[in-house]
Formats: structure tokens, sequence, C-alpha cells
């Protein structure tokens, strides 16, 4: 057999790096109360993301 | 990146009404080009009970696809095009002046080996939480994350209805995760 040198070409894809689930594995959990329950982003921080950014004259919606 | 993009115009092509007796009630449906990438995308802002829009994406030629909106177009032009769907929620604003905006952020695919994102905290989702709080202010909006689901809500401050029931609502309507984020 001739031998290949396909351990040095080929370059894994997203999926099988991240180790991602296959597509036709159909199980889904069901959403849970908790799964809707917020985590707040404070006004503090979104603040000071803005001013980081320097975009408190650029918003889309204030 | 700082996403000072100016995104494209956004033509609006029809309002359609949903009748599976959801709270999913009808979808506003948007059009843009982008010059980079040479596609069209379509944007739909689905109309819940709740007064809350449900913000969604897809590149066109990949309409007839179930998995629509977590293909990766992989042409660049990333800012401009969520900027373009971004620019939606002051459109709706002028008409809906209370409601509120969630973006369920999808599952990326990756056709090369048939596999597909987890659930949680999504690459989408990463991006939008990132970008969000850059282009949505506090005056307006409350911001909230969730990460097991991978959405993200502006909670509009004059809305009469509570947070708890558009919470509710979204889970109604959208009983699992694969329904989420597909």
């Amino acid at each position: 057999m001739k031998p290949t040198n396909k351990h040095k070409t080929h370059k894994p894809s997203k999926g099988e790096r991240l180790g991602w689930t296959p597509l036709d594995d159909q199980s889904s959990q069901r959403v849970t109360d908790q799964m809707v329950k917020g985590r707040s982003i404070s006004e503090k921080e979104i603040k000071s993301r803005q001013a980081l950014h320097n975009v408190k004259n650029n918003l889309l919606v204030p | 990146m700082n996403f000072d993009y100016p995104g494209y115009d956004l033509r609006f092509i029809q309002r359609s009404k949903c009748t599976d007796g959801s709270a999913h009630q009808y979808t506003y449906i948007y059009k843009f080009y982008s010059p980079v990438t040479a596609y069209h995308y379509i944007v739909r802002a689905e109309y819940h009970r709740g007064n809350v829009f449900a913000i969604k994406f897809y590149c066109k030629k990949d309409r007839k696809s179930e998995f629509k909106y977590s293909k990766i177009v992989n042409r660049g032009d990333l800012g401009n095009v969520i900027m373009s769907c971004a620019k939606v929620i002051p459109l709706l604003l002028k008409k809906h002046p209370r409601a509120s905006f969630c973006f369920a952020a999808s599952r990326s695919i990756d056709k090369n080996n048939n596999t597909i994102e987890d659930y949680a905290q999504t690459q989408r989702f990463r991006l939008y939480q990132y970008m969000i709080p850059i282009k949505f202010g506090v005056l307006t909006f409350e911001h909230f994350a969730y990460d097991v689901v991978s959405s993200y809500l502006l909670y509009n401050k004059k809305t009469s209805i509570p947070k708890s029931y558009i919470e509710e609502t979204l889970k109604d309507t959208y009983q699992t995760l694969a329904e989420v984020n597909l």
C-alpha cells in the first residue's frame, strides 16, 4: 500500500477540533425555568464598556 | 473591535401573519445586500405576545435549508452584516416604542464533518454579548444574557409587561433547546 501523507496535510475542521455534536443527533433538552432566568448586565458594566470603545455618541439606541 | 460599521440599508419586504396558535403573532421581513459577500440577507423580526420581537437573520441563498440560521457564510463583512440586522431595532421602536427585543444565537454548523455547536454560549452568542452593549444604551433598555440558551434580551424600560412574562412566553413558544437555537 502506498503510504499517505494525510497526517501531515489533514487540518481538522472546527467541529472536529472543538468536539461538536454530530448533526444527526437530534436529542434535545426541554427548556426549563432555570434556563430562562436572565443574568442582568449592570448599567455600570455597559457604560464602562461603551467608554472603553468611545461610542457614547454613536449608539443605535440610547 | 469597536463595531464601528455603518451597516447597509434595510428594505422592508412584508408583514406576514403567523397562525400556528403560538405566542408568535406576525413577522416583519426585511432584506439587505452586502456588496462584499455579494449576497442578499433576510432579517426577520418575529413579534410575540408580551410585546417582544425575536430578531433572526440568514443569508438568502440558504433560505431552503433547515439549517439556514446556523450556516456560516464565511465571506467576511461580518461587522456590516450584524450592524444591518441591528438597525432593525430603531426602525421597530418607531412603530412599537415599548417593545423588547430578544436574540437567540444559533448554533454553527460544520458541514465538513457534519457536526453542530453545543447550545450554551455559542460563538454567535459571544459576539452578540460583546456587540449589543456597545450599540444599545441603558436609557431605553435593561440588558439580560441567557448563557445556557445562548440568548440575549433587551428589555424595554417603558413596558408594563414583567420580564418573567416574556421569559415564560418564549419558553412556551420554543419548548426545546433545539427550537431556541436553530
